[in-house]
């Protein structure tokens, strides 16, 4: 997706970053091992997030049995692997399958020229791990297809930032709901994914302003702060919109504390406290606040992944 | 019964003034304030009164203990007992009010049927109290900038009622980043970095040295 959904690493302990970092590399092997190499290059911390969370879920014991093995990327570099839950970490890797499809889709109804040409050879490299995917998993295709369609139509209708969240947000707690043990928890997952769709919309969408209205695309923060006529934020209203930004993403952060503090304490309570709480608010800084652009974080994220 | 102990995560040789901050913590996080309005208000209500129960018995137990061993005297209950005292009720206030159907509506966590009356409201009649219950709406679904713009609608409308002042504080209570998030006014300990720590060791030489001492010899 779009890799919001990441720890901040100076407040995880050591332990919880070696963790994470397994969760990811075997994340990252089991996509390549269900749906072929090239899929792998679509691994992110968002979904790695979604293993963190149902991981948690059901098993407090500890038995897990990590291998260390070659990274698939790169030969010099060793990486940890866990060999559990093997059912968790396939369905993970359809979602992240899905899902990107879903965005190639999308990507290549918004293109155009050589980067169309571009979009439809990898969609055509997709197809196959993609149809595998929704095979295995019928109701994530479902609940994908449902947002990318009510998304569509959302923006065609010009609809407010409100409307616009809602299809990300209904379609993670669809999903998520799914992982829950019992109806308690269900309600609080449920409440968790869904204010954590709202934020990953609104700060796509807060990310992505300014390249929008170069290129005319629909944002919905156009029409919230009346910039249809202009095509770069003009700098009177910048610090503005910047703060509004901030608080919208705020207000939904506010809504996921009250439901984390109900999350069953699990084996990884302490990594996903640390995602919410401290994580998602270090994305606001930097992209809101010092214009992080999505170039720069791939660049540092390339260090760090493979 | 589970282990009360384990309950509020103390050890049982933990002193009964741990017990007390342990439970104070717990007791903060599943205050019944952050729940109002949410779906989850049952579920922090249980864990609250898991808490309470296991903070009761521990006082009881160990006050028993001491009896028996008369060595303290009586154990002083100290805490204050959280509970639900004050859930948003809307009815409460405006006994005058012309959608108390709403009002039940959305008491009853029937939202969308408040939804559908509200909207059948002709645009020129919408009052304050419209906006404010059209607000309530949006907020229990999730819709939290919309809601913001009609609670603030409603205190343009009618800046002397509390009620819909005090919807309207909480919004932007909880985007003004207090509530978690980002706040970019507020300033983060960041502690001192190796810039900090060599201008204080010069700093520190200098007076040093004005008082006839050397703490780093070479400057």
């Amino acid at each position: 997706m779009f890799g919001y959904v990441r720890p901040l690493k100076g407040e995880l302990k050591v332990n919880e970053y070696d963790e994470y970092k397994a969760v990811y590399c075997t994340l990252c092997k089991a996509i390549s091992k269900n749906y072929g190499r090239l899929q792998s290059f679509f691994l992110s911390f968002d979904l790695t997030f979604y293993v963190l969370l149902s991981l948690n879920e059901g098993f407090k014991e500890e038995n897990k049995c990590a291998n260390h093995g070659k990274c698939i990327f790169n030969p010099l570099k060793k990486c940890t692997y866990i060999f559990e839950k093997e059912d968790i970490y396939k369905k993970a890797a359809a979602l992240t399958v899905i899902m990107s499809y879903g965005k190639l889709k999308d990507n290549l109804f918004d293109e155009k020229g050589a980067k169309k040409i571009a979009y439809k050879l990898l969609k055509s490299l997709c197809s196959k791990a993609y149809k595998k995917a929704a095979e295995d998993f019928p109701f994530i295709d479902e609940a994908i297809n449902k947002m990318l369609q009510s998304q569509a139509e959302a923006e065609k209708n010009n609809m407010h930032l409100d409307a616009c969240c809602e299809p990300t947000a209904n379609m993670l707690r669809e999903i998520c709901m799914d992982l829950a043990s019992d109806d308690m928890n269900k309600t609080v997952l449920g409440t968790i994914a869904y204010f954590l769709g709202r934020w990953i919309y609104t700060m796509d969408a807060a990310d992505d302003l300014e390249d929008d209205l170069k290129n005319k695309s629909f944002n919905p923060l156009i029409k919230k702060f009346s910039l249809e006529n202009s095509e770069t934020i003009p700098e009177e209203k910048r610090s503005f919109i910047e703060n509004e930004c901030n608080a919208a993403l705020n207000g939904n952060i506010s809504m996921m504390l009250p439901a984390l503090n109900l999350l069953n304490n699990g084996r990884y309570s302490g990594i996903i406290n640390n995602i919410i709480s401290l994580g998602l608010p270090e994305m606001q800084r930097e992209i809101i606040f010092l214009h992080v652009t999505k170039k720069q974080r791939k660049k540092e994220d390339k260090k760090e992944k493979h | 019964m589970k282990d009360p102990y384990k309950v509020l995560g103390v050890s049982q040789t933990a002193t009964d003034e741990e017990i007390k901050d342990a439970y104070r913590a717990l007791a903060k996080k599943y205050h019944p304030d952050q729940y109002a309005d949410s779906p989850l208000a049952e579920l922090a209500d249980e864990k609250m009164k898991e808490i309470n129960e296991a903070y009761d018995s521990i006082v009881a137990m160990r006050k028993q203990n001491k009896q028996t061993n008369n060595s303290y005297g009586g154990y002083q209950n100290t805490y204050g007992g959280y509970g639900y005292g004050n859930q948003n009720n809307y009815g409460g206030y405006n006994t005058a009010s012309g959608y108390q159907d709403v009002r039940s509506f959305i008491n009853a966590g029937r939202i969308a049927d408040a939804d559908q009356i509200l909207n059948g409201v002709p645009a020129e009649s919408r009052d304050a109290e419209w906006y404010f219950l059209k607000g309530s709406v949006l907020y229990r679904r999730g819709w939290l900038e919309e809601a913001k713009e009609h609670f603030f609608r409603a205190t343009q409308m009618d800046p002397e009622n509390p009620e819909y002042r005090n919807a309207y504080n909480q919004s932007m209570h909880q985007r003004s980043g207090y509530r978690g998030g980002y706040n970019p006014n507020m300033s983060v300990g960041t502690g001192c970095n190796s810039c900090d720590l060599c201008q204080g060791l010069i700093c520190a030489d200098c007076c040093c040295e004005c008082m006839g001492g050397d703490l780093i010899s070479c400057c």
